[in-house]
């Protein structure tokens, strides 16, 4: 038993649907929302590195299959959430069942967390190589980030 | 002021918005009736108001809707102790994304919901 911290809802219906969280030692969990019991709610959480949580982000990694083809052994949780609290126990592949599964072809659409009017934005200044200028472009838009100043930037860029 | 313009512009062109109201300002002009009683910060003091907007929210039967398909957590769980989620509890969810929707019947949660209903807030 772990607990674990809230990072970023990702899907929000009624409640939050899918969460990324951390524990202690700054592993990722993505957790998707199964079940409500009358303790609270249940979610099943995977270890996930970072790449793979921005391919998921990005709209390349089906859900179901970060639950079912996980990176490493032994990463599936189930989280239960009550008053704020996420307390993650450990779940093995055989008794997670189908209710528990998301069906394929669930692909997150970063887009809709720039409608989330609830969002909170923070602003940072980031210092790209003129290189990494289409890769960085593609990663803003994938994330469906504001960027009105880009363009601007990026020009100045290639000046220098 | 900017209200007032929105809704000339409507009257003029009539597309989808959502036009940022106070709270204090929407309830003394068009004086709503919560359906319960809301909790402290409920609704919000910034709200937008949809005028001519389409929202879909998921249905648990394919073409009709039953008044369960409105039911937020706190009236579905009215014992349990939401503390300060109480005001996201008594909430429900609509998406403006037709797709969006289609996407979320795909979560465990909505494994019995086989509809998407489309509604035009006006």
């Amino acid at each position: 038993m772990r607990q674990l911290t809230h990072t970023a809802t990702l899907e929000y219906y009624d409640v939050p649907q899918i969460i990324t969280a951390t524990d202690a030692t700054g592993t990722r969990y993505l957790c998707t929302l199964y079940a409500q019991e009358t303790d609270g709610f249940r979610y099943l959480g995977v270890q996930i590195s970072e790449p793979r949580l921005m391919a998921f982000i990005g709209g390349q990694l089906d859900l179901r299959d970060a639950y079912l083809h996980p990176e490493v052994d032994n990463a599936l949780y189930c989280i239960c959430v009550t008053d704020s609290q996420l307390i993650a126990d450990p779940i093995l592949t055989t008794d997670i069942t189908e209710a528990m599964l998301p069906e394929v072809g669930y692909f997150f659409n970063a887009a809709d967390l720039a409608e989330d009017v609830d969002a909170q934005i923070d602003t940072y200044k980031l210092e790209v190589p003129a290189h990494d200028r289409i890769t960085f472009s593609t990663l803003i838009s994938r994330m469906g980030w504001h960027a009105s100043s880009l363009g601007k930037s990026f020009r100045k860029i290639a000046a220098l | 002021m900017f209200q007032r313009f929105c809704v000339y512009l409507r009257s003029i062109i009539r597309l989808p918005m959502l036009i940022p109201y106070k709270i204090v300002d929407y309830i003394s002009e068009y004086k709503p009736e919560w359906t319960c009683v809301m909790p402290v910060g409920c609704p919000p003091e910034d709200v937008l108001v949809p005028s001519e907007h389409p929202f879909f929210r998921l249905a648990k039967q394919a073409n009709t809707y039953t008044p369960d398909d409105f039911k937020s957590y706190a009236e579905s769980d009215p014992n349990r102790n939401w503390g300060q989620m109480l005001p996201f509890a008594v909430g429900l969810s609509l998406v403006e994304s037709e797709a969006k929707a289609r996407r979320n019947l795909k979560l465990p949660m909505f494994r019995g919901y086989k509809g998407i209903l489309n509604m035009l807030a006006l």
